[in-house]
């Protein structure tokens, strides 16, 4: 009896050590997968406010930051409030009209009376002029984010500090961008 | 006190405030902020010719804390729809009525029968003015969302934005018709609602005007849904709609004049009923970093009422005397 009894004792002493092992390896693990996730730079688009640094504090000149479009979210409208500036002549293609310093717009006509914006990235500077523009006559649907191939991610983003909006976050490297309602044509 | 102990404190205390003075320098706060380069910039249109302006502020009432959606003038009271509640106010600003509802309304408006109507996005609620309820409508399909609504003398009209539709209804709140203003032999298009803003309007000869923002046109449809009129153009000057959802909120006066709200470059005008400008009401002076259209309504002395949902204030503007 003696003997069963030890046996038992040991046999579950032997099952309560393996579960505490296996709960702290499933543990370890987790922490490890934790801890080894890389996070990048990204905007808040629905925090940021267009205050124009995103153009002149990174450190890459031009800035890493870039004008993404939602297409889903955009009205395709021919008075657009992003391409066009207040004093306008004519609504078309011409320098003059245009809101954005660098001309990295393209607008595209589609049918009537719909018009579509591209973005040049190679021209766009990160200024948000037409993301102002876009939030206040239009939907927002214009806004920045941080192209992942240009930025350096910097330990510390030189934006992030002086941005006033406290728009620059730290996201999964896994999910880099927060594009406000998708952003494929 | 030991002369190098002195030295040593007016040494620190010069470092310290030196170190206050630079970082107060570097900082991000507002008003430390060094100009924005690219800021975007209205270039004039953001003062109102003196000469245009028909009207000036003569009243504030604050409106609490919770989000305003919409209002309504009629009866000698403000009928007030926010985030959960139902509130009637007199025109003064005194509390009358506070009625909590089981859903958050999207639209409101009153019955020439002392009927008040409420919109929730997929349904519509009749009120007798006590709020007490009188009809409902069945729910509308997943996509709907009315964002405007008016009586006609035997019909009633909901602005949806979702399916982008005009919906039909008899004062019983059954379903009748819809239509989406679109036409086989003219050259309209259909509403197109770029940021989701669908305002509709019936006037005292019972004729139904409706917003289509991406066109900056106000239609006339007839009851079955034939355009038979619109007026409208697409400009910065006050003449015109800016951007690419305005107006985004209107009504039609006893004397048929326009009084449309836009949003961006915030503004509020009078139209005469051909569309023609009459006069601006508020420029965007009076509605400094707004970015919000206000809602509008007008009392029975024909003072414009506003309610301007970012300073969370029913703004009322009186006719200037020079006018009349
Ligand atoms: S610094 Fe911040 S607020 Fe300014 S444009 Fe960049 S993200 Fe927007
Ligand atoms: S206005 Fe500024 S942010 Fe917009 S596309 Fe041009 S450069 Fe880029
Ligand atoms: S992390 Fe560096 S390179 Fe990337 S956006 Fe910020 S400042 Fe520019």
């Amino acid at each position: 009896m003696a003997t069963d009894k030890g046996r038992r004792a040991f046999i579950g002493m032997c099952a309560r050590m393996t579960a505490g092992l296996a709960i702290a390896g499933l543990v370890g693990v987790s922490v490890k997968r934790l801890t080894a996730m890389k996070w990048v730079w990204q905007i808040d688009p629905f925090k940021c406010t267009g205050c124009g640094r995103c153009a002149t504090h990174c450190v890459q000149n031009p800035s890493a930051v870039k004008c993404v479009h939602a297409y889903p979210l955009c009205g395709y409208c021919d008075l657009c409030g992003g391409y066009l500036r207040p004093g306008y002549i004519n609504r078309d293609t011409a320098a003059e009209n245009q809101l954005c310093p660098t001309a990295a717009i393209e607008r595209k006509f589609i049918e009537e009376p719909y018009y579509e914006y591209n973005i040049n990235e190679e021209l766009c500077i990160g200024c948000a002029k037409c993301v102002v523009g876009c939030a206040a006559f239009g939907n927002g649907s214009l806004h920045l984010q941080i192209r992942h191939n240009l930025c350096h991610d910097c330990n510390q983003c030189s934006i992030a500090t002086a941005c006033p909006s406290e728009a620059i976050i730290r996201v999964p490297a896994k999910m880099p961008y927060i594009i406000k309602g998708g952003f494929e044509k | 006190m030991d002369k190098k102990v002195i030295r040593i404190v007016l040494l620190v205390a010069v470092v310290a405030i030196l170190s206050v003075l630079l970082i107060d320098q570097l900082s991000n706060r507002a008003g430390k902020r060094p100009d924005n380069p690219f800021a975007y910039d209205l270039e004039g249109f953001d003062e109102t010719d003196p000469g245009l302006l028909t009207h000036k502020e003569v009243m504030q009432i604050a409106i609490g804390h919770e989000q305003p959606v919409g209002f309504a003038y009629g009866y000698g009271r403000i009928f007030l729809i926010t985030g959960e509640y139902l509130q009637v106010i007199s025109p003064e600003g005194s509390a009358i009525l506070k009625k909590e509802l089981d859903e958050s309304p999207t639209a409101i408006t009153i019955g020439n029968k002392k009927q008040l109507l409420l919109a929730f996005d997929n349904h519509l609620v009749m009120y007798d003015l006590t709020g007490e309820e009188l009809f409902r409508s069945m729910p509308l399909d997943e996509k709907a969302a009315i964002i405007s609504v008016a009586f006609a003398e035997e019909l009633i009209f909901a602005a949806d934005a979702g399916n982008k539709v005009v919906r039909v209804f008899n004062h019983r709140l059954e379903e009748l018709d819809s239509f989406r203003g679109t036409s086989n032999v003219s050259e309209t298009h259909g509403f197109i609602l770029p940021g989701g803003r669908f305002t509709l309007a019936v006037n005292g000869d019972d004729e139904l005007w409706v917003v289509n923002p991406g066109l900056h046109s106000m239609q006339l449809y007839s009851h079955s849904g034939r355009l038979r009129r619109y007026w409208g153009e697409a400009s910065f000057n006050p003449e015109g709609f800016s951007g690419c959802c305005n107006p985004t909120h209107f009504m039609i006066l006893p004397n048929g004049d326009f009084v449309t709200s836009e949003k961006g470059l915030v503004r509020v005008k009078v139209h005469h009923p051909s569309g023609t400008l009459k006069g601006v009401v508020a420029g965007p002076e009076s509605f400094p970093n707004g970015k919000d259209a206000p809602a509008v309504a007008a009392d029975s002395e024909g003072n414009i009422l506003l309610l301007d949902f970012e300073q969370k204030l029913i703004r009322i503007f009186e006719e200037r005397k020079e006018n009349n």
